[in-house]
């Protein structure tokens, strides 16, 4: 066998590992229970008058995933619900609908914490066209 | 420990794969073109691509720790994620290849290592546009 076929499948054979590896981990470890938020005070850009932490920006993720997602589809495209993407609207009146719906979407002021909603805000504002 | 740790450490250790893909594909096309520092640019192609390994794995991990091991997510996130897994895997191949052939590849085998390192080099940029997308866009 020439040094090169045996370069080729040790190279195959790191890459299918590597990605056995990172997908056979998380899909032991990723938590079922995803609303364990502890909010932190890290702010480290400030972004439309909010305190942007990557932190906040996953936790909207998170929480988009849970709460969002099945109306306004993976990329904010809108299913049941409108397309969000590039929406004309200030944080305040996100937060708004956020907060106290905007029928038929309901409320989400009793389930989520102010910095859970930061976050969706936040990662609402990533979603584009 | 700092809760944020981690996420420092992703911001921190995500740029040398970035960075160093980039830089050994610049060396191995340097020494490509020129044939009188072969051995000295092709050295430094190797140790970028090693480096650059050894911290993708870094960033990987400390990435996986911050989304709660989100493989694939919504929106930024997942644009991120549909070109982190490819960079990461090329690298991981290509960087198993160089080591188990050092510097006894062909010229034709060499040109197809260069293929592949510049797929790896363009979707590893691609994911650290989306990576910045998701923290620092603005999203309108």
């Amino acid at each position: 066998m020439s040094i090169e076929l045996k370069g080729l499948i040790n190279g195959v054979i790191a890459a299918v590992v590597s990605l056995a590896l990172v997908f056979g981990l998380a899909a032991v470890l990723k938590p079922k229970e995803t609303n364990s938020f502890s909010p932190k005070q890290n702010p480290a850009v400030s972004r439309n008058g909010l305190q942007v932490t990557t932190t906040l920006v996953l936790q909207g993720h998170q929480d988009y995933a849970q709460y969002c997602v099945k109306c306004h589809g993976d990329q904010g495209e809108g299913v049941m619900g409108p397309d969000i993407r590039n929406e004309d609207m200030t944080d305040a009146q996100i937060t708004a609908i956020i907060e106290n719906g905007q029928r038929p979407m309901p409320a989400f002021k009793d389930k989520l914490t102010a910095d859970q909603i930061k976050g969706l805000v936040l990662f609402v504002r990533t979603l584009k066209k | 420990m700092d809760p944020s740790f981690f996420e420092k450490l992703h911001g921190g250790s995500t740029h040398f794969p970035i960075a160093l893909i980039a830089a050994s594909f610049l060396f191995d096309l340097l020494a490509y073109y020129f044939k009188n520092k072969t051995l000295e640019l092709r050295a430094a192609a190797f140790y970028c691509l090693l480096l650059g390994a050894l911290g993708a794995i870094g960033a990987v991990f400390t990435g996986l720790i911050i989304t709660n091991w989100e493989t694939f997510g919504h929106g930024a996130l997942l644009f991120h994620h549909y070109f982190v897994w490819p960079a990461f895997a090329l690298m991981m191949g290509i960087a198993a290849w160089r080591i188990t052939v050092g510097d006894k590849a062909s010229p034709n085998s060499y040109q197809f290592y260069l293929f592949f390192c510049a797929i790896a080099t363009v979707c590893m940029g691609l994911a650290g546009y989306w990576g910045g997308e998701l923290i620092l866009g603005n999203g309108s």
